[in-house]
């Protein structure tokens, strides 16, 4: 499989007070498209800080991130957006739902910057909440539903484009072991249609799904 | 379509900030509109006060410096039969004249026994002037002028006569000078007693027939021929027609013969517009608290939309629609308001208390002002989308870590 994710010579440093912390080091990675890999580490040791600037969040002070090809540490903020919009989808640890809207409008709302219709972006997020194991759930509120269930709209929210490339913070971090094993069955299906995971973790039940580890340690790649 | 049912939602969330900022924005429309009607009553009655109730019309007709312009005699500059005649055959044909009142002012003494004191006449063909402006020549007592009144009847006002010591059916003399210079008097009955409402014109007010005044002046001439018009719109262009037709003539209209309406209302205006500002800034002011508070307190919300690729630019329209939906709830529960206050302060018939310079008061009839209603709505809601669009850009600009990381 090709490489869906690039890193190298990775570098992001923060200013906190007085003190410049280096949270991420010099980080080389590689990624083919179909892997699920975890990267883990412990708290505070970088892991989400890559994924930022994989995803483009946050800029990095050195080195190079390609996602796709694209160089995402070069990209203008338009080329971001398209990128998110239609390469890239991204798992939050807190799942981060639209309280106002329903499980199908907080997945169409990854549609609605592209052209699509009305009907046609319903049918998809319909698609991708079924694929979830969510069917007949489309018109729940967030709070209507459970931890597990709310990461699974975060999922479809995440796939319903199409993307290439799932990023995910922490994903099972909230979640009970057995919704856990759901959210990572559904990772490996999706990696299996050749699209790569990269995930963080600390979770050792989670870690043993992995195809790969990237072990961070301050900042660093590990082993 | 998301974005406005998202809106609507997150409006519908937040119900009890929604309502406080359409609550502050519906008080300041209902304040305003009613203020902007009260104006407007105001406006419409001193122009309906001056053209009908008055009975200056919507112009006057003069011969040349009929308008203030030195004169050695009285009527020098006064317009004669056959210039009379020529006018009244061209307003006959057109269309937007209803009516010509011709008029006679003149100004001398009037005594009875031991009192004298000056007047400032006006003479009128009392069956014209009734049809041109109706009650405009009704007394407080006694009788009004008409067709069938002796020549000698005359009307004071009402503190003229109090001065003079006369009611109707009492004989005074009146004394004026004649189109040559001489003093001419004649003795007159008091018909009726007139009160404007205007206590400095009521000691100096003297009405009678014109063929009466035109006698006591020795002339067949007018001052002035008033001049009724079916729209207040056709003012400049029939004044066109008259003056290019006529040109030994000079017309004025209605706003250059009474300065005093555009100070009044430019005093009105300026104070409505110091309210307004005021009551808009202090509306918009906590309104704006409430929408920023709205929107940091949804700062994740706006990084995971940027997060999906939403651009900065559409993630503040998002904003900007909530914004805009609660100044439109507020612009429209106000404007409901001020239109169901309105009715009732007009249905009420208040008496206002009298204006300064008049002896009586008024019925408060507040007249809506659809175009200060148009000007109400467009700053409350421009001011509305410039607050949300100005926080959202914060927002909006915030890193996307930060904003996620944000909490309510």
């Amino acid at each position: 499989m090709a490489t869906a994710i690039e890193g190298f010579g990775l570098v992001k440093k923060y200013v906190r007070g007085t003190e410049v912390v280096t949270a991420v080091d010099r980080v080389d990675f590689s990624i083919a498209g179909g892997e699920t890999v975890a990267l883990v580490g412990a708290s505070g040791s970088g892991k989400s800080t890559i994924l930022n600037l994989i995803a483009g969040f946050d800029r990095a002070d050195d080195g190079v991130v390609k996602v796709a090809g694209f160089e995402i540490t070069a990209a203008s903020q338009r080329m971001l957006d398209m990128m998110r919009t239609r390469v890239l989808g991204f798992v939050f640890q807190q799942f981060h739902l639209v309280a106002g809207l329903t499980a199908s409008e907080n997945v169409e709302l990854a549609l609605s910057v592209q052209k699509i219709g009305a009907a046609e972006r319903r049918h998809r997020a319909a698609g991708a909440l079924e694929r979830v194991g969510l069917s007949g759930m489309e018109k729940c509120r967030p709070h209507q539903l459970s931890g597990g269930q709310q990461q699974r709209v975060a999922i479809a929210r995440a796939i319903v484009s199409g993307p290439r490339v799932i990023l995910a913070d922490e994903p099972t971090a909230a979640l009970d072991a057995v919704t856990a094993g759901g959210i990572l069955d559904e990772f490996k299906r999706l990696s299996a249609e050749g699209c790569a995971v990269l995930f963080s973790t600390h979770d050792s039940r989670c870690i043993a799904r992995a195809d790969r580890i990237i072990a961070i340690e301050n900042g660093r790649v590990a082993a | 379509m998301i974005w406005l049912r998202l809106a609507v939602r997150n409006a519908l969330a937040n119900r009890r900030r929604s309502a406080a900022a359409a609550a502050a924005i519906t008080v300041a429309t209902l304040v305003l509109i009613l203020f902007a009607s009260y104006v407007n009553d105001i406006r419409e009655g001193m122009k309906l006060s001056f053209i009908r109730g008055m009975g200056v019309g919507h112009l006057q007709i003069s011969g040349k410096g009929g308008f203030g312009a030195f004169a050695e005699l009285p009527l020098e500059n006064g317009i004669g039969p056959a210039s009379r005649a020529a006018i009244e055959t061209l307003a006959d044909k057109l269309p937007e004249v209803r009516r010509l009142a011709p008029r006679l002012q003149f100004g001398g003494m009037v005594s009875s026994g031991p009192r004298t004191l000056a007047f400032s006449g006006v003479a009128v063909d009392p069956a014209l002037e009734r049809a041109a402006f109706g009650l405009a020549g009704a007394v407080k007592t006694g009788e009004p002028l008409t067709k069938d009144s002796p020549d000698d009847s005359v009307i004071l006002g009402v503190e003229l006569a109090r001065q003079l010591g006369v009611k109707p059916g009492d004989f005074v003399t009146v004394m004026t000078p004649t189109v040559y210079g001489a003093l001419n008097a004649m003795d007159m009955t008091v018909v009726g007693l007139k009160q404007s409402g205007a206590a400095q014109t009521d000691l100096y007010y003297l009405q009678t027939k014109l063929q009466t005044a035109q006698k006591l002046l020795v002339t067949d001439k007018l001052s002035t021929l008033a001049v009724l018009l079916d729209d207040d719109a056709d003012i400049n262009a029939v004044r066109e027609r008259l003056e290019r037709a006529a040109p030994n003539l000079e017309t004025r209209t209605w706003l250059q013969l009474q300065p005093i309406y555009r100070q009044v209302m430019g005093l009105y205006e300026t104070a409505f517009l110091v309210v307004g500002v005021l009551l808009i800034i202090t509306t918009m002011s906590g309104v704006s608290v409430l929408i920023v508070t709205s929107v940091l307190e949804r700062a994740g919300e706006i990084g995971l939309m940027r997060s999906l690729g939403i651009a900065a630019r559409q993630v503040r329209s998002a904003f900007l629609i909530e914004g805009v939906l609660v100044c439109l709830g507020g612009l429209v529960a106000g404007s409901l308001l001020a239109a169901i206050a309105l009715w009732t302060i007009n249905a009420s018939h208040f008496i206002s208390p009298p204006p300064p310079g008049s002896t009586r008061g008024y019925p408060l009839q507040l007249l809506w002002d659809w175009f200060a209603t148009a000007q109400i709505w467009a700053f409350v809601m421009a001011l509305g989308v410039g607050v949300s669009w100005l926080t959202s850009a914060g927002v909006a600009r915030l890193n996307i870590v930060q904003a996620l990381g944000a909490r309510p």
